[in-house]
């Protein structure tokens, strides 16, 4: 038996992370009346902080509870969940719950360069969007201002500005400077990345950072900007919101307007909630989920999918990391998880036939692996002690991603194998391969992380390289934007081309995934979307 | 069994921890004092002093027998190697199940550094310490 709710709100937003927050704030500011569902519950910061400390194995996952009716992947087991069809297992994670997953990441909000939303145009390879970086830089800016940005001015190959950061960048660490010197002489560009965490300064309320070194899994004091301030602020601006609210389905009527999302409660209730329109902003894995399990008479393929794209077009970041030790100590694990990072492999001329990258000099304590280590080699007393000092303090770890094209075979499907969550939902399914334009990136990409150790004083060959390729729960492409209706899923404004009150606010949209973190580009579209609607709906 | 299994197993079941003190049967092996145990958990770890929340959870880890092979000097090598994961890690590990925290800040790993890092999730310094060169660099 399906309850309908009583009320009819002007804008239902599904989902309850930074784009679904962004959107909501927008238009509940502009006086629209907004209902935000989030499938999973609200957290609290102190809570994840216990859980934290309290946790056996501390991963990016340990401090969020496990909500039955909203699984997510697990980090060290993602085939508990998402179902891995290969060849290459799509191993990324994310969190279910009020806030969404910028409760754990480290605050990199980078700009998207002009050339990553050309990459056809210019390269031959991928798609354009159908957007000009010009019509996006007045929304990175507000997303800036939003978040509290601090980046560094003219930087190279960050992307040109209309006007300063937020803030100024974050000091680059000691062994952030030791680097550099190594990377300059090597001739890189090595420069602060822009993060959105207070720096030596409150913003918005927040406090500054004092260098927990713990933004991933979660920053203890709220200086790093996440998802629930978004979603704080809509309901300020008079946003409802409904948690544990699992949608399930949009219902499609004759002339192709969505007039209500179905979702489950833990007990497996069911609600009907109608309303005027509708934003999916359930994140790159749910959200086309949903609309593929959405098939009616009005829409036989799903929703949004006369296409045949929603679900396509899957991308991550491919990782690498590299570890080696350098001879003098250099500290790893003071301030911020990231604080620099080499920009000048973004964009390259070879970019037709080798993927972009960013390489980052990972800034987390490492002691932990290098106790057991030390104490596995048999070292006692005061040898070990030392031992596990001087390592640690010489570990250095250079991270990469590498930007992957879009490929309709790369997909998310419901189960085809009838496999189900506990509400009876099918689990999403995951069909994934990185290609050569990658491959042949990594392998450069192995070649200069040897050179920069070497230059650090690293004994020749002693890098240790990671295998395959590495996820980044950068969830990009699957409801992929575009001009042409038979190949795309949402216009430019983010409307889905087969439903005229139905916006997508996701990176899931993105047509490219460049070699960035993509939250930034999330946030700006999401405020860019949030006031497009306003817009339409004013009288 | 070797060596190692026997001295393994009996750390995780407490089982005849006898094997480790020849002539003694089990039922008259009585536990050091917690001050001999401390003294064995001190030169083993390599630290002087060592926070009283850790030694009473690593002991709780261990039966009356293996506590007094740790004290009278007879602990196999991988029996001990067991126990420094304890006070470092702060996490029983038993090889057959889940581990287990019991303390976090206070686990050994975290002071060998101290003077340079601080332990993830504690706040670290003044805004912008991290610029500063470290203590131990």
């Amino acid at each position: 038996m399906v309850q309908t709710l009583p009320h009819r709100p002007q804008l239902v937003v599904i989902g309850a992370g930074v784009a679904g927050g962004m959107v909501a704030t927008r238009a509940a500011e502009a006086g629209m009346r907004v209902t935000m569902l989030c499938d999973g519950p609200v957290l609290r910061r102190e809570d994840l902080v216990d859980r934290f400390r309290a946790s056996d194995h501390q991963t990016m996952m340990s401090p969020y509870p496990l909500v039955p009716h909203a699984p997510q992947p697990n980090v060290a087991r993602t085939d508990d969940y998402l179902i891995q069809k290969g060849p290459v297992a799509y191993q990324q994670q994310y969190i279910r719950a009020v806030g969404g997953t910028t409760w754990h990441w480290a605050a990199a909000t980078w700009r998207y360069l002009p050339s990553d939303m050309k990459l056809k145009s210019l390269y031959g390879v991928g798609r354009d969007w159908p957007l000009d970086y010009w019509e996006i830089e007045p929304w990175y800016a507000r997303a800036e201002a939003e978040m509290g940005v601090a980046g560094p001015e003219n930087a190279p190959f960050d992307a040109p500005r209309s006007g300063p950061y937020p803030m100024p960048a974050a000091p680059m660490s000691y062994m952030d400077r030791v680097f550099n010197k190594t990377l300059t002489a090597l001739g890189y560009d090595h420069i602060s990345a822009p993060q959105a965490r207070n720096n030596q300064q409150v913003y918005d309320a927040r406090p500054p950072c004092c260098g927990n070194a713990n933004c991933m899994p979660i920053c203890p004091i709220g200086a790093q900007y996440s998802g629930n301030i978004a979603v704080e602020k809509a309901q300020a601006a008079g946003a409802e919101l409904i948690t544990d609210a699992v949608v399930h389905r949009l219902e499609v009527d004759a002339e192709g307007r969505i007039t209500a999302a179905r979702y489950l409660t833990p007990d497996r209730t069911e609600f009907r909630l109608e309303a005027d329109r509708f934003v999916l902003a359930a994140g790159g894995i749910e959200g086309p989920k949903i609309l593929l399990m959405s098939t009616q008479d009005t829409a036989p393929a799903g929703v949004a999918n006369r296409s045949d794209m929603v679900g396509r077009n899957l991308m991550d970041h491919p990782g690498t990391n590299a570890s080696f030790d350098v001879p003098e100590p250099i500290w790893p694990g003071r301030g911020p998880n990231v604080i620099s990072a080499v920009t000048s492999l973004r964009d390259r001329p070879d970019r037709d036939r080798i993927a972009a990258r960013k390489l980052m000099i990972l800034n987390m304590n490492p002691v932990s692996g290098i106790a057991e280590e030390a104490i596995e080699e048999g070292l006692t007393g005061a040898a070990l002690r030392e031992a596990i000092r001087h390592r640690t303090a010489r570990r250095a770890v250079i991270t990469a991603f590498h930007e992957q094209l879009p490929d309709p075979e790369n997909r998310i499907v419901p189960s085809t194998d009838g496999l189900t969550d506990a509400l009876g939902l099918p689990r999403p399914e995951i069909h994934y391969n990185v290609d050569d334009y990658v491959a042949r990136s990594v392998e450069d990409t192995r070649a200069r992380v040897d050179r920069i150790a070497e230059a650090m004083g690293a004994e020749p060959g002693s890098v240790t390289h990671s295998e395959g390729y590495l996820p980044n729960n950068h969830i990009t492409g699957a409801t992929i934007m575009g001009t042409d209706p038979r190949d795309s899923v949402v216009d430019a404004d983010c409307r889905a081309h087969d439903h005229p009150n139905l916006w997508i606010s996701s990176s899931s949209t993105f047509p490219s995934v460049s070699s960035v973190n993509v939250t930034l580009t999330i946030a700006a579209l999401a405020l860019r979307l949030g006031d497009h609607i306003a817009q339409e709906a004013r009288p | 069994m070797s060596k190692a299994r026997l001295s393994r197993r009996l750390f995780l079941t407490g089982a005849s921890t006898a094997a480790l003190l020849p002539g003694l049967p089990a039922a008259q092996i009585a536990a050091p004092p917690l001050t001999e145990f401390a003294a064995a958990c001190r030169a083993l770890s390599g630290f002087d002093g060592l926070p009283r929340v850790l030694l009473e959870g690593a002991a709780t880890a261990l039966d009356d027998g293996a506590k007094a092979a740790f004290a009278g000097g007879t602990a196999p090598e991988d029996l001990q190697q067991t126990l420094l994961k304890t006070l470092y890690t702060g996490m029983h590990s038993p090889e057959d199940g889940a581990p287990t925290r019991f303390v976090y800040s206070e686990a050994l790993m975290y002071a060998a550094v101290e003077d340079s890092l601080n332990v993830p999730s504690y706040c670290g310094g003044v805004p912008g310490y991290w610029a500063a060169k470290p203590a131990g660099a």
